[in-house]
């Protein structure tokens, strides 16, 4: 087809040139040929990822299990999830009309998702989370809500089911399938916890929820007592978590190991045994491939320098879920600690400064006296500074620093105990390199 | 002494942070040796306008405000008597949509609470963006952020102003706002202000002593260079 033919030379192009835009080629193609992806035959296997968070790393680590699979797999890895960076990796993997792959596992943003399904109609889709997220694009998380709704056009779809505003798919989509994952209660789970709550009162009868547990925000074991909505059955659960061995028991039978317990990355690995297990792939060979990928995980990294533990746990600026997760797993360190937050940009999208979402994340959990320092770095340290205030830690615990030149120098003269770097994306990087620079073990 | 403030559907209407300004009037109010008492209320708790001081209401998803709606519908004539009364409401974000005529969006007409004079219509894009306003009751400007689909039409006085653009509604002791999230933590020269007159409507002559806002007005001082 002479679309596909006109994409490859502009992605070779790009090559030569050096010029990176991995939407630009599809949005060239749909230009002159609007119903491009029609005309192409997909792979028989077709899994989406959409959700606020976490659906690159999810579909990352399908497409990875799936590989040592022996299924060959195209996946947009590079994070380009919307239709024109969809439509390239299309274009990429595409011969005589056809995705020459056993498999299309797609990472799809969660607006896109209706324009894409359009087109390409998934046997999977997955929806992992909906939370606040980019408020000046997204407006509310029922908008999200909303705009996904309008793209379920699949077979199967797989939710976790401790959300309940993910259930409520489940109440106004009667004719697909619905797949459930859980976790279960564990000895970090809460019976109360004063976080944001997205979802309070029932989705289908407007009456307040009950919950048994939480593991934060609306996720958790929750039963309406008037309509008796619920999460009692689940299709796949992490029955048992165990902190000491570092391993997860799914089902109540299989183990898989993982150095990373905090919640976030549980839910993935669930999500992706769930989705592995559908597919009916040996379940010992997905745990075996899930361990392998799972120490690859770069959203996590620990390491010593100095005698100091630093954790590193990568949070997304405007989604609060990410931000209390981080917080939650730092709070179940009960030794001494020193906390640094920062972050460059809010958004890589927008030039908005807009702080509300602060406000959502539960910073309240660091107020213990197990906290020595909170340290807060870069343009935005004031309004960190103020945050923190807010939750009556004293100002004299606050240091507040221009940017991560000194960070080293800083935390080893003025501060005590583990330190837990919860950071922008955009911080990651510069926050690990000064603290290693010295490092001979570094990067 | 004591302030009674009534955070209204705490756990419906509170998408941007708001909390913020939960958090926000609590710390300083009580810096002046004031007991605060804030009444987390939602649907079917009993709400007593005899009792607050101040009420504070702020933004939700579009659903979630119409569920609001409905109960706050019950306490109409209580809400009309405790604005003309001169008490205190402070609703940010779509919030203050609830307290006019009705909300025409999507080609519906929504009866809302009818004690203020003015209607919202829906437009088809959301308008967002960053403000820096003139504020009718305090000569620092107010920052803050907008991300709405409503519009407001109106006889009342405005709130907020720049150039041409009219924003909010003020009366008596009610301010409605579209400008969202924890502005009384943005906005400490105004919050200061705001603070001071609930206090001195309830306790005459009251000596306040120095407020802390050191670290809110550098945060203040960095946002509002952003715009020169």
């Amino acid at each position: 087809m002479i679309e596909t033919l006109i994409g490859k030379m502009i992605i070779f192009l790009e090559k030569v040139t050096k010029y990176d835009a991995s939407s630009f080629p599809g949005k060239v193609i749909l230009k002159i040929s609007p119903n491009y992806l029609k005309k192409i035959k997909y792979p028989k296997l077709i899994i989406m990822v959409t959700g606020s968070s976490g659906k690159g790393s999810t579909a990352k680590l399908i497409k990875d299990v799936l590989s040592l699979n022996n299924y060959t797999v195209c996946n947009n890895e590079n994070g380009s999830n919307l239709i024109y960076g969809i439509t390239t990796t299309i274009i990429k993997n595409t011969k005589f009309n056809k995705v020459n792959k056993d498999a299309l596992v797609l990472e799809v943003d969660e607006r896109s998702l209706k324009y894409v399904t359009k087109y390409i109609k998934p046997n999977y889709l997955i929806i992992n989370n909906i939370t606040r997220d980019q408020p000046p694009r997204q407006g509310s998380f029922e908008e999200v809500f909303n705009e996904i709704n309008k793209g379920l056009k699949t077979d199967t779809v797989i939710i976790n089911g401790d959300d309940p505003l993910l259930r409520k798919y489940e109440l106004i989509n009667k004719k697909n399938k619905f797949i459930t994952y859980s976790i279960n209660k564990n000895k970090y789970s809460f019976n109360k916890i004063e976080d944001i709550k997205d979802t309070v009162y029932c989705p289908n009868c407007n009456n307040k929820l009950t919950y048994e547990y939480y593991h934060y925000g609306s996720i958790g074991k929750y039963t309406c007592d008037k309509c008796n909505f619920n999460n009692n059955k689940n299709d796949y659960e992490i029955s048992k978590i165990d902190y000491n061995n570092k391993s997860i028991t799914i089902n109540n039978k299989y183990d898989i190991k993982t150095d990373n317990l905090s919640l976030f990355h549980l839910y993935n690995l669930l999500t992706t045994f769930t989705m592995c297990d559908l597919l009916k792939i040996d379940k010992n060979k997905i745990i075996d491939s899930i361990e392998k990928q799972s120490i690859n995980d770069k959203i996590f990294e620990e390491f010593i320098v100095n005698n100091r533990k630093y954790t590193i746990l990568n949070c997304k600026a405007e989604n609060n879920v990410t931000y209390n997760l981080s917080l939650i797993y730092t709070n179940m360190d009960k030794e001494k600690k020193t906390i640094v937050l920062g972050l460059n940009e809010i958004s890589r999208r927008y030039n908005h400064y807009d702080l509300s979402w602060l406000y959502d994340i539960y910073f309240e959990l660091l107020n213990d006296n197990n906290v020595d320092k909170v340290i807060v770095a870069g343009p935005y340290r004031y309004d960190l500074a103020v945050r923190i205030k807010y939750t009556n830690i004293k100002e004299k615990n606050i240091i507040i620093l221009d940017d991560l030149n000194n960070i080293k120098e800083v935390i080893e003269k003025e501060t005590k105990g583990n330190v837990y770097g919860i950071l922008n994306f955009d911080y990651v990087k510069p926050f690990i390199n000064n603290i290693r620079k010295d490092d001979k073990n570094g990067d | 002494m004591e302030i009674n403030i009534a955070y209204l559907y705490y756990d419906l209407l509170n998408l941007y942070g708001e909390n913020g300004n939960i958090l926000s009037l609590k710390k300083h109010i009580e810096s002046q040796d004031i007991k605060v008492n804030i009444y987390y209320l939602s649907l079917n708790d009993k709400k007593d306008f005899s009792k607050y001081d101040l009420v504070y209401i702020g933004s939700g998803t579009d659903n979630n405000l119409l569920i609001a709606l409905n109960d706050l519908k019950n306490y109409k004539d209580e809400i009309k008597k405790y604005i003309e009364n001169n008490k205190f409401i402070l609703s940010t974000g779509n919030s203050f949509e609830l307290f006019g005529n009705y909300i025409f969006k999507d080609n519906k007409k929504i009866n809302t609470l009818g004690v203020l004079d003015y209607y919202t219509s829906y437009k088809e894009n959301r308008i967002v963006k960053d403000v820096l306003y003139n504020c009718k009751i305090n000569k620092n400007k107010i920052i803050g952020f907008e991300n709405h689909r409503g519009f407001i039409t109106n006889n009342l006085d405005y709130f907020l102003s720049d150039k041409n653009i009219k924003e909010g509604i003020m009366y008596k002791g009610f301010i409605g706002t579209y400008v969202l999230g924890p502005i009384l933590i943005r906005n400490p020269y105004f919050t200061e202000h705001y603070i001071k007159t609930i206090i001195n409507t309830k306790y005459n002559k009251f000596k306040f002593k120095k407020f802390d806002f050191n670290l809110e007005k550098e945060a203040y001082k960095k946002a509002t260079e952003l715009f020169k």
